[in-house]
């Protein structure tokens, strides 16, 4: 029942709230920052009582509600979180609460934006705590709708362009994915005769099914997840719906969207798959298949964060530069999960939680830059100096760059580190290190070496950035500025504050996560 | 650290305590202090700098007062030779293995911290004046904090992991320092620079670690930590062989930081920063962390035998410390050749602590990790001297140049003398300067060593020491010496102010106590065994502590390096001082000329990891760039996907519509001849339509008779 | 007892021609009323007769039930859209009562067990059908089109009787069902390519599809709304009465033939909507792709085991009753706007958010359901029918949904796209609140479409069990 009250106050206030606005817009406003306000401290309440202990097993769901549906093709609406999604959940809400804060700039249509907002704010929740694949890919599909609204209306220029790319690109991904979530039932329905959507059962009833089959799901879905994630070569929506949308829009889109899909990689190969285990003991991702499964999407990662990385050293625009580190940053995540051992996937998934406070402040400060600029520009040729007349702007710029290029003692760092340290552990390179200069392009040793290397690029496009925007004489392009308002300025100082303690203090999470991973490696 | 059995790791939570203290402090100060801007910048105002100085200095006072608690309680209650006062807390605990935040309190770290210590509070006292009337003052100590915090850290790091948080906190807040005064380009470009240079070395040192992780992963023994690693060295669960290679990247972090050949580009230009920030910086934090995270991490380069003998090992392991030791050689060279050509007195020092740290490396290299200890101390203390009489002079003249000095003796005799001592000690004087017997050393180690070519490097070596007390007579004799060639009419040389004065006095007394230490513990160490192992002689002793030893001081050893300075330091003064013409001609030759040219291009390093780093760097991006719009998104999905699409609709709409229309209209003239008059009724299309159907049907029926008849099932 | 909803049909008929000759102009609230308590209660017989023993040429089931009450329902639709739609409004009582008598073909076709009846049920549903498409006297265009669909029809019903003779030789009996006896495989091609064509021509498969273009462009938007939402359900059934009951036993052979027209459809009916700049014809061509993706339920029903064969057919009464809610409330809305402009032209579309919200909205929504995004209505016929076709081994088939799918979000999502931007002039639309109520209720009828599911999986399984 817990889980329910985090979908049904926003999805039943979104017409209320759109009506209100309607009638007076900036109730629209209030109403809506009211109703993420208590959803959030909810889930904080949530996430205090019930996730601080830690000898807690995390890899089993906790606040289950599960209900039959459709019985007869065993469709439950099913929700419940575990020590994957409750972190990503908790982010939800913080995200979308700082968002809706910096959204206060928008004047036009107040009462559809805050309604859509609530939409998108149900959608993403319930992609996190949804426990049956049908439920899964409806709100998966669900929040496509109002993000879609929100880059095409409240948009850049290009925003037309930018809104109907994004739609078709990742609905196109998940039908593919759809078509492996239909393998996915099916042979387990096959397997073990029971017909259920429902991941606990998925989970058992897959054990047996042929690690062939199993490698054929991994790449359907994997297709819908990655392109949402997303990586290259499937990346080019990204920077044109992140550049286009209204600046709260790209803070979820970067903080929430984009883990959607790393939160699926994770949940529907890497959790369903764990158990299944062939004649000689060995599990998916051990085996012959998953071993290939892994050499790929370690490859994916590695190109996904260099090649974007470089691309980010040209871009001019801030906001474009953001959206390519983004690319390039979730990357990480595929590395991490490539490397298949603890730190890898902890690091992965804390990078998704870490990028997920990171992004959202980077973009939301360049939303602020633009609204600032006498002409409404993000160009780093044209802005200069910002921190002559926004010194906390630009200080809070400065902080959130170093974050995102992996400044130890900020949220990024600790994901980078581990998933580093993951990828040269894992058994596949310690096993061959011996051979490492008779064969140093295995891509057991290329892989990690180049993905290191990306990280030098990543500080060297934010230096740059920061040395073109932050500091240098005041160009005139600002003129007319004034230090940022309240309501422009605290949501990032929110994120800021979370950067420092999931840098400083990152076990209290990192348990929650340890503990989940231990469910999933084979020991 | 030893690799002998019998270490013992105590808990003592008092002296851990006062370690985190001694990080904290620094840390929370300078985090107060730029709060404190965040106040003044919000209400326009500004603290007095009495109030945000003092709390500045409090918070290295404060680390002061507890690393004196520490080291003497240390030394004291415990026996350091075999005793480690350890505590660690996780930072990220997996169920395999676990990143500590730790604290090691081992004589290297306890010496290193008490001090920097030291240098920092006096630095900062310093900077109280010599900022004074900045207009970010409260940024400057804020800063100034959290870098000195960050290097406390890094000391007291009891394991790879926490080294290396701090290792980039330093990275990061010296690229606050150096960029301070950020609207100026060159301010900006040069932190970055200095940023950039060292994430080389970063990466590299990740990667050493990630190494050093999965080597002892195999093992089944999962650590960082610096003395379980010695432990498993030595009792045999992972060989040096194993670890020569992580020792090699952990080395490449160290290169980038103690900016070794061939990053060191960025240390000349960190001289954008106030003079404070570069005396801290060339001093005891910074570039000394490379170095002193080469004498932690010593078991990975060089073996300790049982019996105080360090070795180099054999096989692929020794490539680890040959590399150390020439990188190092030909750094001390090649800092000591461009010091000779800088004419800004700060760059002259810049580059001379390039050499100087080339040195360290050197002997570091050669396995005598507590000769390069040795040499890191006295180098140290004089050069954050130096740094500070630099800055009093620059303050007085209002110029950098040397050739805008001159005669500044009798206007600043307190910054002469004091320069006077630490110069001394830079270049060694014979027998009275702390820089004489440690640079002894060095030469002695490298002299005895097994490395490759030992014989070459020791020359090297020693021209180095030459060449550096020719430059270090030539800072001295032309900004304080001779006449005075600075603007008359604007610039009014004047006494260095009462703090700035008191600060360099300190420092002065420090490096004449180091050297009263030094010299007698290598003199009298001659005289009485007593007094050669006692704590007098600081090089035995601390090799005593660490477990390795090198040779003994010897006057015969002393003799080419004594050669080496005096002919340096008289070839200055012909040259400078009494300007003798054959000596000045000599330096106007041609050939010096060029070489000279090449030298003060810092032999193209810089130009060399511009084009083997950022010109390609940037082409590859513009090129990926282009890719990325132009093929990926212009040509697949614009072109190929978007377009085509649409083309295809197009023609299929076409098709649909108006290409049967005129197949209908071209037919349906001949259907009109044919008496089918449906055109009348203006349903031209209709017959069309049957048409089609009709032809849709044969086709299916067709495709059934020939392709599925055996499809079929009878009953 | 058996015949009450058809009764019921015809009594409601008679009433309407009486009132309405009775109170000539003010008899329009007066048939409408009518025309939907007829409806109304002619579903509740329905309900009712479920289950009675007729003998061998008719089957009381489940089939019988949902098709019945999904014409006579959508019907309802019509009804209302008619209402608004002027351009019958004169001779409504005539419209209606053909409306009504359709129905009753629908019910018979979905009663039958014999290809007698069914063909019967199946030509009471066409002739109606052309007459109410040349309503529109006055309108060239309209008149144009009835005879155009009239020549066609017939030349279909031609094509399906020639096709049902064949299926006699074959079998030997006109009863559904029956097997192939010795010596005929020829006649069974024939018949099944026979009438595979002619349903294909009520469906609307490419290449069989021309009319619907002209037809939806040109007559009324209300007989397109009953085209649309009644009359194409009651094809369906017709068409799956054929091949599901009549030829049950040669599954093996018209799974390909219905792939290949599935293929088709899907294909160029997605890609040609994409440079349509009238909504109606965009109605139109979207309309035969979604044909398309049921006729994947036909080839996935055609191809499998009991397991294989439920889901097809949950993916077909989701995606049927899908469709008359998402397709219904897409035209009244499109009604609205053509009663206000004169025109369905996308550029009068412009700004439709700002000018009328609610008209916006449910259009918006029902081309999110037609896109197959969730939670809409037609998002669970999507699912079940690649579901099932995944399951029948046509993987290539779904693939083939999912690229018509993705290419349908261009042409649905540059409507949108028109109607959030700002528009033109502030004017506000003509609103009738009928409609609006209709709109309305379509819209949460497709959002709330989850809750049904269950019922209508209930219904699929049953009919898959009473199917022989």
């Amino acid at each position: 029942m817990e889980l329910l009250y985090l979908l049904l106050i926003p999805i039943s206030l979104a017409l209320p709230t759109y009506l209100v606005g309607r009638w007076k817009p900036e109730f629209a406003k209030y109403l809506a920052t009211l109703t993420i306000l208590v959803t959030t401290i909810y889930n904080f309440i949530l996430w205090f009582a019930d996730f601080t202990n830690p000898s807690t097993n995390y890899g089993s769901f906790m606040y289950n509600y599960t209900k039959s549906w459709v019985p007869s093709v065993g469709i439950y609406f099913s929700v419940g979180v575990d020590g994957l999604s409750m972190p990503l959940l908790v982010l939800t809400q913080l995200v979308f609460l700082v968002s809706v804060v910096s959204s206060y700039y928008i004047k036009d249509q107040q009462g559809t934006y805050y309604a859509l907002l609530l939409v998108l704010l149900t959608g993403v929740t319930g992609t996190f705590i949804a426990l049956d694949l049908f439920l899964f890919y409806i709100f998966w599909e669900l929040v496509l709708v109002p993000m879609f609204f929100m880059i095409h209306i409240w948009g850049g220029p290009n925003r037309k362009y930018a809104a109907i790319k994004f739609f078709i690109f990742t609905h196109l991904a998940s039908l593919v994915m759809l078509i492996g979530l239909f393998y996915i039932y099916l042979e387990a329905y096959r397997n073990s005769g029971q017909m259920s959507f429902l991941l606990v059962d998925l989970k058992v009833n897959l054990n047996g099914v042929s690690f062939k089959t199993l490698a054929l799901i991994f790449w359907l879905v994997f297709i819908g997840f990655v392109t949402k994630f997303p990586q290259v070569p499937v990346h080019t929506w990204l920077p044109d719906a992140h550049v286009q949308a209204p600046s709260p829009g790209s803070a979820i889109l970067a903080g929430l969207l984009l883990k959607m899909g790393g939160y699926g990689l994770i949940r529907i190969p890497f959790w369903l798959f764990a158990d299944v285990v062939d004649e000689s003991g060995q599990h998916f991702f051990d085996s012959k298949e998953g071993h290939t499964i892994r050499i790929i999407i370690g490859f994916i990662g590695m190109v996904s964060m260099v090649y974007p990385a470089f691309i980010a050293l040209q871009q001019d625009d801030l906001k474009r530069m953001i959206a390519y580190s983004s690319i390039s940053h979730m990357g990480v995540v595929l590395l991490g999960l490539a490397a298949y051992n603890e730190w890898g996937i902890n690091g992965a998934m804390y990078m998704m939680i870490a990028h997920g406070v990171i992004s959202p402040g980077l973009f939301l400060l360049s939303g602020i830059i633009e609204h600032n600029t006498k002409s409404h520009t993000r160009d780093m040729s044209k802005v200069g100096g910002l921190a002559h007349k926004m010194p906390f702007t630009a200080a809070l710029f400065v902080f959130m760059a170093f974050a995102s290029a992996g400044l130890p003692g900020l949220a990024g760092f600790v994901s980078e580190f581990n998933v580093f340290i993951g990828l040269f552990a894992n058994k596949e390179l310690m096993a061959s290190n011996d051979k490492f200069f008779i064969f140093p392009f295995l891509p057991y040793v290329i892989i990690p070496v180049l993905a290191v290397l990306s990280i030098i690029v990543t500080a060297g496009y934010y230096l740059w950035a920061i040395q073109k925007v932050i500091f240098l004489e005041q160009t005139d392009e600002l003129e007319n500025s004034t230090p940022a308002k309240w309501w422009e300025i605290q949501p990032v100082f929110i994120l800021a504050i979370f950067t420092v303690i999931l840098g400083l203090f990152p076990n209290t999470v990192w348990m929650v996560l340890d503990s989940w991973t231990q469910t999933i490696l084979p020991h | 650290m030893v690799v002998e059995e019998g270490i013992q790791v105590i808990e003592d939570k008092f002296l851990i305590n006062s370690a985190i203290l001694v990080i904290l402090i620094p840390f929370l100060t300078g985090i107060f202090l730029l709060f404190l801007r965040g106040l003044e910048i919000r209400n326009k105002t500004k603290f007095s700098e009495r109030l945000t100085g003092s709390i500045g200095v409090a918070g290295l006072l404060g680390s002061l007062i507890n690393a004196t608690i520490i080291i003497f309680t240390y030394f004291n209650k415990y026996d350091a030779k075999t005793q480690r006062v350890i505590g660690d807390t996780p930072f990220v605990s997996s169920a395999h293995g676990t990143f500590k935040w730790g604290i090691s309190l081992d004589p290297l770290s306890v010496i290193m911290m008490f001090l920097l210590a030291f240098i920092a509070s006096v630095i900062h006292f310093y900077a109280t004046e010599y900022m004074h009337g900045d207009t970010a003052y409260t940024r400057f100590f804020g800063t100034l904090n959290f870098f000195t915090g960050a290097m406390f850290g890094f000391v007291l790091a009891s394991n790879l992991f926490m080294a290396f948080v701090f290792w980039e906190l330093l990275g990061v807040s010296s690229y606050m320092l150096i960029g301070y005064y950020w609207p100026k380009a060159s301010a900006a470009s040069a932190a970055k620079k200095a940023f950039l240079y060292n994430k080389i070395g970063d990466v590299s040192f990740l990667v050493g670690i990630a190494y050093i992780w999965q080597i002892t992963l195999k093992a089944h023994h999962p650590t960082l930590d610096y003395h379980e690693l010695t432990n498993l060295i030595s009792n045999g669960t992972i060989s040096i062989n194993q670890l020569w290679f992580p020792g090699l990247l952990l080395f490449g972090g160290a290169i980038g930081k103690s900016a070794q050949l061939p990053l060191f580009g960025w240390l000349p230009e960190a001289m954008e920063g106030p003079t404070p920030v570069s005396a801290l910086l060339h001093s005891s934090t910074m570039v000394k962390a490379g170095l002193f995270l080469l004498s932690r991490i010593y078991f990975t380069f060089v073996t300790v035998g049982g019996h105080y003998e360090a070795f180099i090992p054999e096989g692929d392991a020794a490539l680890t410390a040959t590399l150390i030791t020439w990188l190092g050689v030909l750094t001390a060279l090649c800092g000591a050749l461009i010091a000779l050509t800088a004419t800004d007195i700060k760059k002259v020092l810049a580059f001379s602590t390039i050499s100087q740290l080339g040195y360290i490396g050197m002997a570091m290299g050669t396995g005598q990790i507590h000769v390069g200890f040795y040499h890191l101390v006295s180098h140290a203390t004089f050069k954050s001297l130096l740094f500070l009489c630099a800055g009093a002079v620059i303050h007085s003249v209002h110029s950098q140049e040397m050739k805008d000095m001159g005669g500044l003796k009798k206007y600043m005799p307190y910054t002469y003398w004091t320069m006077l001592i630490g110069l001394l000690g830079l270049v060694g004087f014979p027998f009275i300067t702390n820089g004489f017997y440690s640079k002894d050393a060095l030469l002695v180690a490298i002299k005895n060593s097994d490395i490759p070519l030992a014989g070459l490097a020791f020359t090297i070596a020693l021209i180095t020491a030459g060449i550096t007390a020719f430059y270090s007579s030539k800072l001295f004799i032309l900004t304080f010496l001779g006449t005075p060639r600075y603007d008359k009419d604007h610039v009014h040389p004047h006494k260095t102010g009462i703090r700035m004065r008191i600060a360099l006095i300190i420092l002065a007394i420090a490096v004449v106590i180091e050297s009263v230490w030094w010299a007698v513990g290598s003199i009298g160490g001659l005289a009485s065994e007593k007094i050669n192992k006692s704590f007098w002689n600081f090089e035995y002793r601390l090799g005593d502590l660490i477990g390795i030893h090198g040779a003994p001081f010897a006057l015969i050893d002393t003799i080419p390096s004594i050669l080496a300075v005096i002919l340096g330091i008289s070839l200055a003064f012909g040259m400078y001082f009494y300007q003798i013409p054959f000596l000045i001609s000599l330096k106007e030759g041609g050939f010096i000329i060029k070489l000279e040219n090449i030298i003060a291009n810092r032999f193209g390093f810089d130009k060399l990891i511009y084009v083997l780093a950022m010109g390609p760097g940037m082409w590859v991006g513009s090129k990926f760039r282009r890719f990325d719009e132009e093929v990926i998104d212009g040509f697949i999905i614009n072109t190929v996907i978007k377009d085509g699409s649409l083309k295809l609709a197009d023609y299929s709409n076409k098709l649909d519509q108006d290409g049967i229309d005129g197949v209908v209209n071209g037919l349906g003239d001949i259907t009109s001849e044919l008496g089918y008059n449906l055109r009348k009724v203006q349903t031209g299309q209709t017959s069309q339509y049957a048409r089609w159907m009709m032809f849709g049907l044969a086709l299916l029926l067709s495709i059934m008779t020939l392709l599925y008849f055996q499809t079929f099932t009878i009953k | 007892m058996t015949w009450l909803p058809v009764s019921v049909l015809f009594l409601g008929i008679i009433l309407i021609l009486v009132v309405d000759l009775i109170f000539r102009e003010k008899a329009k609230v007066y048939t409408v009323i009518l025309s939907v308590l007829t409806l109304s209660f002619s579903s509740l017989m329905v309900i009712q007769t479920k289950g009675t023993n007729a003998g061998s040429m008719f089957f009381f089931g489940d089939f019988y039930v949902f098709f019945s009450i999904v014409g006579l329902l959508s019907s309802i639709i019509v009804v209302f859209s008619a209402w608004k739609d002027y351009s019958v409004e004169l001779d409504l009582g005539v419209f209606f009562s053909l409306l009504l008598l359709a129905n009753a073909g629908g019910i018979l076709i979905a009663a039958s067990r014999n290809f007698i009846p069914l063909y019967l049920g199946y030509e009471l549903v066409s002739i109606p059908t052309y007459a109410m498409i040349a309503f529109k006297k006055k309108n060239r265009s309209s008149a144009e089109s009835g005879l155009k669909i009239f020549l066609l029809g017939a030349l279909s019903s031609a094509i399906i009787i020639y096709g049902l003779a064949m299926y006699y030789g074959a079998t030997g009996t006109l009863q559904m069902g029956g097997d192939i006896i010795n010596h005929s495989k020829t006649l069974a091609i024939a018949a099944l390519v026979l009438i595979t064509v002619g349903s294909s021509f009520k469906i609307g498969l490419v290449p069989f599809h021309y009319w619907i273009a002209d037809v939806y462009s040109g007559a009324s938007v209300s007989v397109v709304n009953f085209l649309s939402a009644s009359s194409k359900k009651m094809a369906f059934a017709f068409v799956f009465q054929i091949f599901f009951v009549g030829m049950s036993s040669w599954h093996n052979s018209y799974t390909y033939l219905f792939a290949i027209l599935a293929t088709f459809s899907v294909i160029v009916g997605n890609i040609v909507a994409v440079v349509q700049d009238r909504l109606l014809r965009i109605i139109a061509y979207s309309t035969i792709a979604q044909a398309g993706y049921i006729v994947m339920g036909i080839v996935a029903y055609g191809e499998g085991n009991t397991f294989t064969k439920e889901l097809a057919m949950k993916g077909i009464l989701f995606h049927i009753t899908a469709h008359v809610l998402m397709k219904g409330a897409a035209i009244a809305a499109i009604l609205v706007v053509i009663s206000s402009t004169k025109s369905d032209h996308i550029n009068n579309f412009r700004g439709l958010f700002h000018t009328s919200p609610i008209t916006a909205s449910a259009l918006a929504i029902a081309f999110f359901s037609l896109m197959g995004i969730p939670p809409a209505a037609g998002f669970y016929g999507k699912f079940f029918l690649f579901l099932s076709l995944v399951e029948a081994g046509y993987e290539w088939l779904a693939l083939i949904g999912i690229i018509g799918s993705a290419i349908s979000i261009y042409y649905y999502g540059k409507v949108i796209r028109i109607m959030v931007d700002q528009p033109e002039s502030k004017e506000k639309l003509n609103s009738f609140t009928p409609i609006n109520v209709l709109l309305v209720v379509l819209t949460i009828l497709t959002l709330l479409f989850g809750i049904f599911t269950q019922d209508l999986a209930i219904i699929a399984e049953n009919i898959v069990a009473q199917n022989p």
